[in-house]
């Protein structure tokens, strides 16, 4: 039996850069090599190092499970290891990927919409500003059952913030 | 913010055209000063490529928002490198006019 094929991974912003370069090798030595990054490594390392998501939120954002991301995420850890430790080059390049802006609903005026280069939920419709507004990517029949909260609306598929002292599985 | 509405007539009481590529005239919306701009679309009978064709034209007037009911595939990378919003609205009855009276909200 053939492997399930691997799913396509969202990158919401692609890098500025191609990749580094060490410097100042201790040996006089001028390259030990490359590190190859994919660039869904690059957008998971993105979205749970720097701009501090939550795994379970990164990975609704990539499209992928969270045990997924983990692993995505692990081997961006590990190649990024290796190329501090080794000296090594890093090039972001490859990967299953295709770039994408979240989509949103207007519930008031029916639009969609996208938000290039944001990651968070925009306040209000562009077109009527309304605050009717719902993730368009995670729009399951779920979503439709509590209309009257909008403040809701965007957190029922995310996972619930940690916080300390508090036990995480559980909602007010 | 500038704002493109694309639309089927060069007056406000036109409706809202479905295509972004080949629609008639590109309604430019500025919303800090009201000022309205129209267009007529160059690109309107274009075999091929109207949609990057009027990207470019729209990007020319530093426009950060565009409405329309309908944006092909080639379009939608172009305008996310450029950072400029895509508003989908399926509603062909609406005038340019209802259109930024919404805006104003």
């Amino acid at each position: 039996m053939s492997p399930r094929p691997v799913k396509m991974r969202r990158v919401g912003k692609p890098p500025v850069i191609s990749g580094m370069k060490p410097y100042g090798f201790a040996d006089n030595r001028t390259s030990s090599g490359k590190v190859f990054l994919n660039l869904e490594e690059y957008e998971s390392l993105r979205l749970c190092d720097f701009l501090m998501l939550h795994q379970c939120h990164a990975a609704q954002l990539m499209g992928v499970s969270r045990p997924t991301l983990t692993r995505i995420y692990a081997s961006a850890r590990m190649k990024i290891a290796e190329a501090i430790v080794e000296g090594k080059q890093i090039i972001i390049e490859g990967g299953k990927i295709y770039f994408d802006s979240s989509w949103y609903s207007c519930n008031e005026c029916g639009c969609y919409f996208n938000n290039p280069g944001e990651e968070f939920k925009p306040d209000e419709c562009p077109l009527c500003g309304s605050r009717m507004i719902v993730n368009y990517d995670l729009l399951p029949d779920v979503i439709f059952k509590d209309m009257t909260e909008p403040d809701n609306i965007m957190d029922l598929h995310i996972c619930e913030p940690r916080r300390a002292g508090k036990r995480r599985g559980f909602r007010k | 913010m500038k704002i493109a509405i694309t639309s089927t007539g060069d007056s406000l009481e036109s409706r809202l055209d479905q295509r972004f590529g080949r629609c008639a005239f590109f309604v430019i919306y500025d919303t800090d000063t009201c000022d309205i701009e129209i267009l007529p679309n160059p690109n309107k009978e274009l075999e091929e490529g109207a949609g990057p064709a009027s990207v470019q034209l729209i990007a020319s007037r530093n426009v950060r928002k565009i409405i329309s009911g309908e944006f092909g595939f080639k379009v939608k990378s172009l305008l996310d490198n450029l950072k400029i919003q895509i508003v989908i609205l399926k509603d062909p009855e609406k005038s340019i006019r209802d259109i930024i009276n919404m805006l104003n909200h």
